[in-house]
């Protein structure tokens, strides 16, 4: 398998075996994380499929360090978005509707939506605070509002009853709410 | 309004995307398998040769003591033994592993959140405890019960932070399922009930 330095040099080459090197390397995991979200086979591949597009659009300009990472990120992207539009048209959104719910309160509000957040403070932020959070209280923070899992497979995965999942990402959310309100953040 | 809130939600969402990559990536589902801790079996058996040979020399101890405790244990109270297992306090630990229920009191953590302090005001219900073994269940909620919490009616159990407060003399014992949640508390030591808030508060 090629290196990531290999398989971005390809993206900047306009090499299209950029894709199926992509494709072999991060392929499964691009999968992973698109079925986490949407829970239908077909709509993760064509998600996948979009990935590589939105990939091949970005590279150049962008010439990611974790090219794993990179590729996760739009697919949860799209799969976020596409799930958005699907829960829209009441086809049903999986877990989209209930991690929204249980954000609803953290961000507070300050008049009217349109007053844009300073999305990049606000992205460095959430970062800080997710990885200063105790290991396991990150990785379960992790899966549930990056990944999108479904709070019985966190509690599968790690060996937690639900509710304990459920108790554990309820304070990490009063945590991050207290925070967020003391640095200012509101939208 | 609830589309705002929909819209606020979906912006953090969204913000959430660019969390550091490394701790992405190390939460990747199926990275992390679960393995059940296992007992160990060897420190069981020389606990137990110990206590068969010290046992009658304990209860000559124990004897003069009567109404004497440690802390958040009462004379007599089932405990959960470090060997997992149900049995009275002070009595040996070949303990009978047994099965049965208590009440407990329910402690409502939202009010706490919101400010209430006042721990009558905070006991607001109450469930089912059944134990057998060292594995409690409320409510149908099944998890390993804490070493040495005293099992007895009155228990108070915080179903969210899964965590136990027993009474006794005046102060209270906090007994966390998860000990490992709660790294700023010894898991049996006894506070002021001013403390324990405090310690709640900040957990």
């Amino acid at each position: 398998m090629l290196t990531d330095e290999a398989i971005v040099a390809l993206y900047w080459a306009r090499n299209q075996s950029a894709i199926t090197r992509s494709d072999e390397k991060y392929g499964r995991y691009c999968r992973s994380v698109s079925f986490q979200i949407l829970r239908d086979r077909q709509d993760a591949e064509e998600c996948v499929n979009d990935t590589w597009l939105s990939a091949w659009q970005s590279m150049p300009p962008h010439k990611p360090q974790k090219l794993q990472f990179f590729l996760g990120k739009l697919t949860r992207n799209l799969s976020i978005n596409r799930l958005d539009r699907r829960l829209a048209r009441k086809r049903g959104g999986g877990e989209l509707p209930l991690v929204l719910s249980e954000l609803e309160g953290c961000l507070s509000e300050r008049g009217s939506v349109e007053e844009a957040v300073d999305a990049k403070a606000l992205s460095q932020f959430l970062a800080r605070f997710v990885h200063e959070l105790p290991e396991t209280k990150r990785r379960v923070f992790i899966r549930r509002y990056w990944y999108l899992s479904p709070v019985s497979e966190i509690a599968q995965e790690y060996g937690m009853s639900e509710a304990k999942v459920t108790s554990m990402l309820y304070r990490l959310r009063e945590k991050l709410k207290a925070a967020l309100l003391k640095e200012g953040f509101s939208l | 309004m609830k589309e705002k809130k929909k819209k606020r939600a979906m912006a953090l969402l969204q913000q959430m995307g660019e969390l550091d990559p490394e701790d992405v990536l190390k939460a990747a589902p199926g990275t992390t398998t679960y393995r059940p801790q296992r007992r160990r079996w060897s420190s069981v058996a020389v606990a137990a040769a110990l206590l068969l040979v010290c046992g009658s020399a304990v209860v000559m101890v124990s004897l003069p003591m009567d109404g004497g405790q440690t802390d958040g244990q009462t004379s007599g109270m089932p405990t959960v033994s470090s060997s997992g297992e149900t049995g009275a306090a002070g009595s040996s630990a070949e303990g009978s592993s047994a099965s049965f229920t208590l009440t407990v009191q329910l402690l409502d953590e939202e009010a706490f959140q919101k400010g209430e302090t006042d721990l009558t005001a905070l006991l607001t219900g109450s469930a089912t405890l059944t134990v057998d073994g060292d594995t409690g269940s409320v409510e149908g909620e099944s998890f390993t019960l804490p070493e040495g919490v005293p099992l007895e009616d009155g228990l108070i159990f915080a179903p969210r932070w899964q965590l136990f407060i027993a009474q006794s003399g005046g102060y209270y014992q906090l007994y966390p399922v998860s000990p490992e949640d709660w790294p700023e508390l010894e898991s049996g030591s006894s506070y002021s009930w001013s403390e324990a808030v405090e310690i709640l508060q900040n957990h």
